[in-house]
């Protein structure tokens, strides 16, 4: 295992933010960690990481404990952070390149520049980047080290439509190199797609388990959509699959010689999400 | 402890400092101040000292010819004793049999030394006497510190107090950044990060200190800056406290304004000398800015300022070990970067 949790439980205050949760990770695989903002997902980055003590319950990244071996988990992990931390007053190669003085790393940082497309932005400070351009920088900080893992805190929040496919080519990238992704994020579609493994956590628990699949198999309502032409209009009938009398009725419908479309209809893991808890992932 | 993070980060630290123009102002701030109070008090450009002559005109006309000193001629004693009495001349030098020369009690240690040089060399010159020169010496009017010396001490209060200030500015603003959060999940460790902070703090103050000295013709003795080196790494240990303890930037400033006058007190005690003196030594940095001037401006010597020197070094550790049991609550807690 690459990331192994146990129990893993941190508070602030009175508030329990993590609630003794446990997990494993194997390498080359992504584990999605979905749930809403304050569910508990950047605490468990942080604990992670090495940035909080875990109050209860233990850690280990790499076969590392998080307690105990920052130094060395440090060295082969990267972290992408949901706040856009960057140096402001700084240039795009100047941060980039004090970052891989820290890790003293042989990366050739115009090589890695020009992998993430940020090239053009080299000599521009920070602060004059749009949130996409800093998010893609980010991205290339947390490859800096050639890491072993990435923690990759809601990578794409916030971004127009073609950065956050882009970033998403670039998690798919590292997954084909081997590399273990640990991703946060509150859109179900993206976990869907670049998931192995996808965590429900809600209220700092972990919900839910599983493969997306296996997870809309279990529990998402599955469909079968007929629709029929009436004159100028449509008639759409809906059957769950697993109804217990949705074999007659389909066939009924389907002897029908006006049906313009048929179609199954799977559940989203935003649906599996809300029969779970009762609430929607939405920010 | 790797040297490589540690200097990286000071490398950091150096470009965002010039790059921020309040990081820019504060660093300039007491150069700036030296060479207006110089330039308001007429000590730039006329750097020479003043020496009043009576007697022998040869010798008046042999230090006439000298570079390093003003002289004027008096007709009477009594005239130039008054004269040098009043300050208005750095020593007088009445040339007889045994000639005297006398100081004015404002005059500075320097000046002091190359008036005694000039004259000196002028008499022996002039009477061909054995190469050790003896003859009397006095200070005139009770000794005081011209005003230009008296400001010294805050300028370099001042100084020490930016390296600190430059510490804790920078900790408050990665801290604000969250750009503390992306580091501290590098190998670099707290430690290193507090480190490089430290030195980059200690090596501003300490050349800002430095350079007051020298525009103020002070820095004359190893002595002053072993003082200069232990002051400034007390603020650099308040510097330490407040990058931690503070919440943002605007916290720091309207704090540091009351602590100022706190920390400049002996400065003040010293620009005002009708204040009762000893108040200051109830301050931490008067221990660091009365030995500077002692050495400076008295010619004390180790002997003298040894004392203060040790309980500068005790204010240290304890302003350190303070420093680092804050530190640690907020590491082995929620670490320096929440």
């Amino acid at each position: 295992m690459i990331i192994e949790a146990n129990d893993l439980t941190y508070s602030y205050g009175k508030n329990l933010a993590v609630d003794h949760i446990s997990f494993s990770v194997d390498q080359g695989e992504i584990l999605g960690f979905l749930g809403p903002n304050g569910s508990g997902k950047t605490t468990t980055v942080k604990m992670l990481t090495g940035q909080i003590t875990p109050q209860e319950g233990g850690a280990k990244v790499l076969g590392h404990d998080v307690s105990k071996d920052l130094k060395i988990i440090h060295e082969k992990i990267g972290v992408c952070f949901e706040e856009k931390n960057l140096y402001p007053r700084m240039s795009v190669k100047e941060n980039l390149e004090f970052f891989a003085d820290l890790f003293d790393s042989s990366m050739n940082v115009d090589d890695l520049m020009k992998k993430v497309d940020i090239s053009k932005w080299s000599d521009k400070r920070t602060e004059t980047l749009s949130k996409g351009m800093q998010q893609r920088v980010m991205f290339a900080r947390s490859l800096i080290n050639d890491p072993d893992v990435l923690f990759l805190d809601e990578p794409t929040s916030g971004l127009d439509p073609i950065s956050a496919d882009q970033i998403r080519k670039m998690i798919l990238e590292e997954k084909r190199k081997g590399k273990t992704i640990f991703l946060t994020t509150h859109n179900m579609m993206e976990a869907d797609v670049l998931s192995d493994q996808v965590a429900f956590i809600n209220e700092g628990k972990i919900v839910a388990l599983d493969t997306p699949e296996n997870l809309k198999l279990k529990l998402g309502l599955r469909n079968l959509k007929i629709k029929i032409r009436t004159g100028k209009k449509f008639i759409e009938e809906t059957l769950p699959l697993d109804g217990p009398d949705t074999p007659q009725k389909a066939k009924k419908l389907l002897e029908n010689k006006n049906i313009a479309t048929v179609h199954t209809q799977e559940a989203t893991l935003e649906e599996v999400f809300i029969k779970l808890t009762g609430r929607k992932l939405g920010r | 402890m790797s040297h490589n993070r540690v200097l990286s980060m000071a490398k950091k630290d150096i470009i965002l400092t010039t790059r921020e123009s309040f990081f820019l102002y504060m660093v300039m701030m007491p150069i700036i101040a030296t060479l207006v109070i110089n330039a308001a008090l007429g000590s730039v450009g006329a750097s020479n000292p003043t020496l009043a002559v009576y007697g022998d005109e040869n010798v008046a006309s042999l230090l006439m010819s000298e570079q390093s000193v003003d002289v004027t001629l008096f007709s009477s004693i009594e005239a130039l004793q008054d004269a040098v009495m009043k300050g208005e001349y750095d020593a007088g030098l009445i040339v007889s049999q045994d000639p005297k020369l006398l100081f004015s009690g404002k005059s500075l240690l320097n000046e002091r030394a190359i008036l005694w040089a000039t004259t000196s060399y002028a008499l022996k010159e002039s009477y061909g006497e054995p190469d050790t020169m003896i003859f009397d010496t006095r200070i005139l009017s009770e000794e005081g510190l011209p005003l230009k010396v008296r400001l010294i001490p805050f300028l370099l209060i001042l100084s020490a107090m930016i390296g600190g200030l430059i510490i804790s500015s920078s900790l408050i603003e990665e801290r604000e950044q969250k750009t503390l959060d992306a580091v501290l999940v590098t190998p670099m460790t707290p430690f290193e990060v507090i480190m490089s902070k430290s030195l980059y703090g200690l090596f501003l103050g300490l050349m800002l200190g430095a350079i007051i000295l020298v525009l103020n013709n002070s820095l004359n003795s190893p002595l002053v800056v072993l003082f200069l080196l232990f002051g400034t790494l007390f603020t650099v240990g308040l510097g330490l406290i407040a990058g931690v303890v503070m919440d943002n930037i605007t916290d720091l400033i309207a704090r540091m304004k009351l602590f100022q006058l706190f920390i400049q007190l002996p400065a003040f005690i010293v620009l005002f000398p009708q204040i009762p003196q000893w108040l200051g030594k109830f301050v931490p940095t008067y221990y660091f800015i009365n030995p500077i001037l002692e050495i400076t401006q008295k010619g004390a010597v180790w002997a003298d300022v040894w004392w203060q020197w040790a309980i500068l070094v005790v204010c240290d550790i304890l302003i350190l070990l303070l420093a680092s049991r804050v530190l640690r609550k907020r590491m082995t807690g929620e670490r320096i970067s929440h």
